[in-house]
């Protein structure tokens, strides 16, 4: 199975990890992410005016570009690896769903791409292991268990919310914490799994970012969780400095991993993983110690 | 005087005047035919300065077309204006202290994050770059994609001028070709050698022996040069 | 007591409609919304009491950095029980602000160009631009 893949500019630079660990997984799984040819910024938050189209034009014209790809691959699903690439091109196509005037307006704008008609379904990586693969499957492939490996999946907001887009249970999601199950991981319960990380407020107001990372993590180490994972290149990148400033600060006592979901199933999915390993010495020593490997 | 006016006129509309040109003639011809003279707006007359930058619509087309003076020639029904300048922020940089991280291109001019991918600069660039794609590139931080896409700019300034998030696309983009230029494309070794060359001394003797020519003699040896 | 409406208040009431396409009169105070923001902490006046401003037509309201530290995480309009947009109503007082050429960050300023070091995410940067410039 091929799908048509849009990256998002992040997952270029600061989330390659999680790129690079997403494309070989798939390939462990038996699909592969085909990189959309050309594309342009998603747009990162989605316009929530009710007059302004011009913001959706970015979203849109990766949307036409997934429909291109998508005749030749026959398939209308593009896949998303970055949780605010997903949010802003399901809100859009949605809105195009719900709103065929400002479809058909937009259209007669990009009067140099041909039309969008609003057939694409927009998937996140998350739901193409769950719902294509299936937890069976990934627990067949498991090469090294995460045998007792406390993890804590942390979704953020932008994959549950608002509810028309959401893939998941929205105040109680289940499926990332399946998924880590099926590796062998012990899944921890965090009612902060939900609660948004700051986002882009770690440009304009950093003190918020580290007040919302405190609550998050704080639970988690009262549950003992061993790592964090989350499916967001900016989540990744607001706990993981946030914790820092917040233990310089004695706020926290130690600072806790916060690496890619992807990175977490290359380890236990590929064969010959001690080269990754060898870059979470954390997990390696906690699955030595729990014979896990 | 009938065997020149052979040659048909047409009717093109000078900032919103109507002015009978001949066909054949480049809209820089037509201005000059018309009665306009160039102290702005002209540099090489051949397609490479893009001081011509020109926008004009034709009759019954809502399509906002744009040319180099200089390249184009005069239809029927025009109606053109020049645009010789675009008001540009330019930023000054030292190139020894830049390096080419992914947010090189973003610290410079920020304002590239603000492209809402409308594709208003594509379609006028009369140079016909993609640069909608070049400003993605450079958001993204692929500063040599940026420098490819955006190699045939001649700085017109068309673009800037259509882009509703204020970006100065040309000036992104000859940063991005500097910076692939310094740090990402292969070294010029014979640049290099050739400048090397230069320090021992070697052409010293041929400059001052041009220097001690006069006018005359210059426009001679000038006449006499093989061309490559 | 009689309670009178400025013209202006009454504009901008109208004005914000438009925009979120939310009925503003459907909130009925509860405060949910203010209870489930994450980063309340930082805002002048609690998203709850933005709306109660303006429903009666306030125009402090403008003056309140709230909607600009909202993280448009969508957490308010989840918890809402009369299923008010409020991520809606930030967005269209942002866009009051925005629409009438007052900027929330000037993207040449020092202060902004030191925060954009390396590690920063270019989402980020584009998120916080998009939310606090026109
Ligand atoms: S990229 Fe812009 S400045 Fe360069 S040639 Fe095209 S329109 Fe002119
Ligand atoms: S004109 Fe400006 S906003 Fe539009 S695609 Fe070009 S750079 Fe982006
Ligand atoms: S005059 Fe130089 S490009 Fe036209």
């Amino acid at each position: 199975m091929e799908y048509p893949y849009y990256p998002g500019c992040t997952l270029k630079t600061t989330g390659k990890k999680d790129e690079e660990a997403a494309l070989e997984v798939a390939k462990l799984l038996g699909f592969e992410l085909k990189e959309l040819p050309t594309w342009t910024c998603c747009g990162v938050v989605y316009n929530l005016t009710s007059d302004v189209m011009a913001d959706h034009l970015s979203a849109t014209r990766t949307l036409i570009r997934a429909q291109e790809m998508g005749r030749e691959l026959k398939t209308n699903k593009l896949v998303t690896l970055c949780s605010m690439c997903y949010n802003v091109l399901k809100q859009v196509n949605l809105m195009y769903k719900n709103n065929p005037d400002k479809l058909y307006n937009i259209n007669l704008f990009m009067d140099t791409e041909e039309d969008y008609l609003g057939n694409i379904e927009i998937l996140h990586f998350l739901e193409v292991l769950y719902n294509d693969i299936g937890l069976e499957k990934i627990k067949q492939k498991v090469k090294t268990p995460l045998k007792d490996l406390k993890v804590d999946p942390y979704y953020g907001c932008m994959l549950l919310r608002p509810k028309t887009i959401a893939f998941d249970n929205q105040d109680n999601p289940h499926v990332m914490g399946d998924i880590l199950s099926a590796l062998g991981a012990i899944v921890i319960e965090n009612p902060m799994t939900v609660e948004c990380c700051g986002a882009h407020q770690v440009i304009t107001n950093k003190e918020a970012v580290l007040d919302c990372v405190q609550r998050i993590v704080n639970i988690s180490q009262s549950k003992g969780s061993d790592v964090i994972v989350t499916p967001c290149p900016l989540c990744q990148y607001n706990l993981t400095t946030a914790q820092k400033s917040l233990f310089q600060k004695g706020k926290i006592n130690y600072q806790t991993p916060v690496i890619y979901l992807s990175e977490l199933l290359r380890i236990a999915l590929s064969d010959n993983n001690e080269n990754y390993l060898k870059e979470y010495m954390f997990i390696k020593d906690k699955l030595e110690k729990r014979g896990g490997l | 005087m009938a065997e020149k006016n052979q040659i048909p006129l047409v009717s093109v509309f000078i900032m919103g005047k109507e002015y009978k040109i001949p066909s054949g003639l480049t809209l820089m011809k037509a201005m000059e035919y018309a009665g306009y003279r160039y102290t702005r707006g002209a540099g090489c007359r051949a397609g490479f300065c893009g001081a011509c930058a020109t926008i004009y619509r034709l009759k019954n087309d809502y399509k906002l077309k744009s040319a180099l003076a200089c390249q184009t020639t005069v239809e029927d029904g025009m109606y053109l204006v020049q645009l010789p300048f675009t008001p540009a922020n330019k930023k000054k940089y030292d190139m020894e202290k830049l390096n080419i991280a992914h947010n090189a291109l973003l610290k410079e001019y920020p304002e590239i994050a603000r492209c809402i991918s409308c594709n208003s600069c594509t379609k006028v660039c009369p140079q016909e770059l993609k640069v909608m794609d070049y400003v993605q590139a450079s958001l993204r931080g692929d500063i040599e994609k940026a420098a490819i896409l955006s190699f045939d700019c001649v700085q017109c300034g068309l673009c800037a001028f259509r882009c509703p998030a204020e970006i100065t696309q040309y000036h992104v983009g000859q940063l991005a070709r500097r910076l692939n230029g310094k740090f990402v494309a292969p070294k010029a070794i014979h640049t290099e050698d050739a400048v090397a060359k230069v320090n021992t001394g070697v052409t010293k003797k041929e400059i001052s022996k041009l220097k001690s020519l006069n006018a005359s003699e210059i426009k001679d040896l000038y006449k006499k040069r093989s061309i490559e | 007591m009689v309670f009178t409406v400025s013209e202006k208040g009454l504009e901008l009431r109208k004005t914000v409609e438009e925009i979120s396409g939310q009925n503003i009169f459907q909130c009925y105070q509860c405060g949910k919304c203010s209870a489930a923001c994450p980063v309340v902490d930082s805002m002048d006046m609690a998203p709850n009491k933005i709306i109660r401003f303006v429903q009666t037509g306030d125009l402090e309201v403008l003056d309140q950095n709230t909607f600009w530290v909202c993280a448009a995480c969508f957490t308010c309009s989840a918890r809402c029980p009369r299923s008010v947009d409020i991520a809606k109503i930030m967005e269209a007082l942002r866009n009051v602000m925005l629409r009438n050429k007052q900027d929330f960050i000037n993207i040449y300023s020092k202060e902004f160009i030191e925060k954009m070091i390396e590690e920063i995410p270019q989402m980020a940067i584009v998120a916080a631009i998009k939310k606090g410039v026109w």
